[in-house]
C-alpha cells in the first residue's frame, strides 16, 4: 500500500500550496549526491542547502536556522557525532537525520542519543528519504501527504 | 596475525587427531608399563630363583658331606674294632693255643656274636694256613697265601684290612688281619659283607641318590645301591683325581667324597639333584605361575588404564580442536566483518549516487512529451531495473554489515517457545507449499531468556529456511527446546539430505552456500554465526544418524 502511494507521490509534482516552505541541510561530502539530492527536493518545493563538511555545516546553522539537517555519518573533517553534538550546542531545535553507510545500529543509537530524530541507511531510496524528512519538518507524514495528493485529484 | 599462529597450532592438533597417532600412543603405553613393571619382575624371580637353586645345592652338598662325615666315622669305628679285636687276640694267646683248632672256634664264637665276621683262620709267616673257622673250610685248608697282596701288607705293618677281592674262595670279601707283636703269625679274620654294607645302605642319600666305596683304583668295595657294577668313566677320573673330603657338583649328581680306613679307601655318596631339588622347582613353579598371573593382571590393567588414559586425551584433544576451530571461527567472523563493514560502506556510497541519480532521471522523464521520445518505456523499464538492483545492492550490503554490529543489541526477557512459533509462523505458507510439515517438542517450563529477540529471530529464520531448501519437496522439520544446566537449547532437525563433510566444515563462512547464487547469499548462517556469539550463545550443526541435519542453538538463560 504505502509503497504504491509513495510511487504516486514521485509522479505527480508537489506544490508550495500543499507542503508549506521548510528549510532543509543536506551535509555529505558526495557532492554528486548532494547536487542531486538538492534539485530533486527542490522539485517537489523543499527549500534547501548543501554543504559538504562538517566545519561548513556548523558555520551554516551558526548562521541561520533550518528545520532539518541531513547529516551523513562520514564527513572528511569531523565524524558525523561530534558534528551533530555541535549543531545540537548551537541549536537544539534543529531536528537531525543520520544517514549512515555504516548500517551499524550502535552509530545509529549514539547518534539517537546524541539527540538525532531518526537515522537512515545507505541506500535509501528517495522516497522514503523525503518521507522521513517531511516528517522531521512536522509538515505530514507520508500516508497524509498521499491523502492530500488523492484528495486533490 | 593471531590467525595465522591459530593454524599452526591447528595443524599440529590435526596431525595428532588421526586415530593411529592414539592407538600408537596406547601400545607405546603398554609397552612401557610392560617394561618398567613385567620386566623386573621376571628378571627379579630369574635372579631370586638362581640364588635360590644355588642355595639350595650348597645347602644339599652341606647335609651330603655331613652325612659322608658322620658314615666315615662309623665306618673307621668298625674296621678299627676288628682290627682292635684281632690285635688284642694275638696279643692275648699264643700260636700255639690258636692252632688248636676248638681255641679258635671259641675265638671265633666270642668274635662273632654280633656276626661281623665270616671266618677266623691263622697263618704263619710263610703263607700257611694253620688253623681255620668258618663256612669254607674245604676251599681254604692247606692254603697258602704267601703271595696274596694282603699277606704282604699285613707282614709289612702288622696289620691292614684289605680291598675286596675274590681269592681263593672265589667269592668277593674282604679281609682285616694282624700280625703277633713279633710279626711271627698272622691272625686273620673275614669281615661280613652284609653286615658292613648295611653300614652304607642306612645312609640318607635320597631316591636316585648313591653310597659306595671305592679303593685308590676307582674298584667298588661295596654294591652301588642303584646296583652299578662299576663306576661310569666320567665318575672314575673324577672321584680317583682328586680323593679326600671333597664335594663335587655334575650337571645331574652332587658327589661327596671323604677318605676313610687311612685313606685305602674313599666312601662316596651321591645324590641326583633333580631328586633333591624337587622341592624347589615346585616351589619356582608356584613362584613362575604366581608372576605370570600378575604379570596378566599388571598387562590386563595397564591396558585397560591406558585405554582410559588415552582416550581421556583423544577427547580433551578433541574438545581443544573442536574450540580451537570455534576460535578461529570467531577470529575469521570478526575480521571478516571489519571487512565487510569498510567494503559496504564504501560500495553504499556509490549505489546511494547511482539510486539518486536514476530516481533524477525517472523524474525528469515525467517532464518529457511521451511521443516526443521513441524509447521512453524502455526509458523507464530500464531505471527501474537500475533502482531495483540498486536495492537489491543495498540488501546485500546491509547483510554485510550486519556482521559488524557489535555490541547495539536489545536485552528483553523472551519467551522461547513463542519466539519460534512466531518465526516459523513467518514461513508457514512457504512450508506448506512445499508440503512440508512443522512439528513442535516444546518444554513447556521453559527458563526465560533475556536476549534480543530480532536478531534470535533472524537466527531461526535463517534456519528454517535453510531447512525448507534442504528438504525440498514433502519433509518434517522438528523443532524441540529444552533447558540444559545453565542454558536453553532449541534443535531445528530437518528431514533433507543431511549436509556434507565439506559443508559442515564451511557452514558458517561467508559467502558459503550450496544454493543457486539467486537464491542464497552464503551469508545467512555466518550472520546467524555472529549473532549467536554476541548473544553469548552459539550455534552448530550436525547430521543426525536417522538422516537429515540438526542445528541446535543455545542460549544462556538467565
Amino acid at each position: 500500500m504505502a509503497g504504491t502511494m509513495s510511487a504516486q507521490i514521485n509522479k505527480d509534482r508537489i506544490d508550495a500550496n500543499t507542503i508549506p516552505l521548510s528549510s532543509i541541510l543536506v551535509v555529505d561530502d558526495e557532492k554528486e549526491f548532494i547536487q542531486t539530492l538538492l534539485k530533486r527536493l527542490r522539485r517537489r518545493g523543499l527549500q534547501c542547502e548543501g554543504v559538504f563538511s562538517g566545519e561548513e555545516a556548523i558555520s551554516k546553522i551558526s548562521a541561520r536556522e533550518f528545520d532539518v539537517v541531513l547529516l551523513d555519518m562520514k564527513l572528511p573533517d569531523m565524524d558525523g557525532n561530534s558534528t551533530l553534538v555541535e549543531i545540537k550546542k548551537i541549536r537544539p531545535a534543529t531536528r537531525v537525520i543520520i544517514l549512515t553507510g555504516h548500517a551499524s545500529v550502535n552509530e545509529g543509537l549514539e547518534g539517537i542519543k546524541n539527540g538525532a530524530l531518526d537515522y537512515l541507511m545507505k541506500p535509501v531510496e528517495f522516497e522514503s528519504l523525503f518521507e522521513k524528512l517531511l516528517t522531521a519538518a512536522g509538515i505530514t507524514s507520508c500516508s497524509q501527504s498521499s491523502h492530500v495528493i488523492d484528495t486533490r485529484k | 596475525m593471531k590467525i595465522c599462529s591459530g593454524t599452526v597450532s591447528l595443524k599440529s592438533l590435526e596431525m595428532k587427531s588421526s586415530g593411529s597417532y592414539y592407538a600408537w600412543q596406547k601400545q607405546l603405553f603398554v609397552l612401557v608399563v610392560i617394561v618398567v613393571s613385567v620386566v623386573p619382575l621376571i628378571i627379579i624371580s630369574w635372579t631370586a630363583s638362581d640364588y635360590y637353586k644355588k642355595s639350595w645345592l650348597q645347602k644339599t652338598s652341606l647335609e651330603l658331606s655331613g652325612l659322608a662325615g658322620s658314615r666315615k666315622e662309623i665306618i673307621d669305628l668298625f674296621l678299627n674294632n676288628q682290627e682292635n679285636l684281632l690285635s688284642g687276640f694275638t696279643n692275648l694267646y699264643s700260636l700255639e693255643y690258636l692252632r688248636v683248632q676248638r681255641n679258635l672256634e671259641k675265638l671265633f664264637r666270642a668274635m662273632n656274636k654280633s656276626g661281623v665276621i665270616v671266618d677266623l683262620g691263622v697263618i704263619d709267616h710263610r703263607g700257611r694256613h694253620l688253623a681255620y673257622v668258618g663256612p669254607y673250610k674245604s676251599q681254604l685248608a692247606d692254603k697258602n697265601y704267601a703271595a696274596a697282596e694282603w699277606f704282604g701288607e699285613v707282614m709289612q705293618s702288622g696289620r691292614y684290612v684289605s680291598d675286596v677281592f675274590s681269592g681263593y674262595r672265589n667269592e668277593p670279601h674282604f679281609v682285616a688281619a694282624v700280625t703277633d707283636p713279633a710279626k711271627s703269625w698272622i691272625l686273620r679274620a673275614t669281615i661280613n659283607s652284609e653286615l658292613f654294607h648295611s653300614l652304607l645302605a642306612s645312609a640318607e642319600v635320597g631316591p636316585g641318590g648313591d653310597a659306595y666305596i671305592i679303593n685308590r683304583a676307582g674298584e667298588l668295595q661295596t654294591p652301588s645301591l642303584l646296583g652299578a657294577k662299576a663306576l661310569s668313566a666320567e665318575e672314575l677320573a673324577m672321584l680317583i683325581s682328586k680323593n679326600g673330603t671333597a664335594v663335587r657338583l655334575t650337571e645331574k649328581y652332587i658327589y661327596a667324597t671323604v677318605p676313610i680306613n687311612k685313606g685305602d679307601w674313599t666312601l662316596v655318596l651321591k645324590t641326583d639333584i633333580n631328586t633333591s631339588l624337587a622341592e624347589f622347582y615346585m616351589a619356582r613353579k608356584r613362584d613362575m605361575l604366581i608372576i605370570a598371573a600378575a604379570s596378566l593382571i599388571i598387562l590386563v590393567v595397564a591396558i585397560l588404564l591406558v585405554r582410559s588414559m588415552v582416550n581421556k586425551i583423544e577427547e580433551a584433544d578433541k574438545k581443544r580442536m573442536a574450540m580451537n576451530n570455534r576460535m578461529r571461527q570467531v577470529e575469521k567472523m570478526a575480521l571478516i566483518g571489519r571487512l565487510a563493514a569498510s567494503v559496504a560502506h564504501e560500495i553504499n556510497n556509490p549505489l546511494q549516487i547511482i539510486t539518486t541519480q536514476a530516481g533524477w532521471v525517472d523524474e525528469l522523464l515525467d517532464d518529457e512529451d511521451k511521443k516526443q521520445l521513441k524509447n521512453y518505456d524502455e526509458y523507464r523499464d530500464s531505471i527501474n531495473k537500475i533502482r531495483g538492483n540498486v536495492k537489491r545492492a543495498g540488501e546485500i550490503t546491509h547483510r554485510l554489515l550486519g556482521f559488524s554490529k557489535s555490541n547495539g543489541y536489545e536485552r528483553k526477557e523472551i519467551d522461547l517457545n513463542q519466539l519460534i512459533e512466531d518465526t516459523a509462523a513467518l514461513l508457514a505458507n512457504e512450508a506448506k507449499a512445499h508440503r512440508i510439515t512443522l512439528r513442535y517438542f516444546f518444554e513447556q517450563s521453559l527458563m526465560r531468556v533475556i536476549t534480543d529477540a530480532s536478531q534470535l529471530q533472524q537466527v531461526f529464520l535463517n534456519i528454517l529456511n535453510n531447512a525448507i531448501d534442504a528438504i525440498g519437496q514433502d519433509g518434517v522439520i522438528s523443532i524441540s527446546t529444552r533447558s540444559n544446566g545453565g542454558h536453553i537449547i532449541a534443535e531445528f532437525a530437518d528431514s533433507g539430505p543431511g549436509l556434507s563433510p565439506d559443508s559442515i566444515k564451511k557452514l558458517f563462512d561467508p559467502f558459503y552456500t550450496t544454493k543457486s547464487p539467486d537464491k542464497g547469499t552464503g551469508l545467512g548462517l555466518s550472520i546467524s554465526f555472529s549473532i549467536m556469539q554476541r548473544l553469548g550463545g552459539d550455534i552448530k550443526a550436525e547430521n543426525r544418524k536417522e538422516g537429515g541435519s540438526i542445528f541446535t542453538v543455545m542460549l544462556p538463560a538467565y
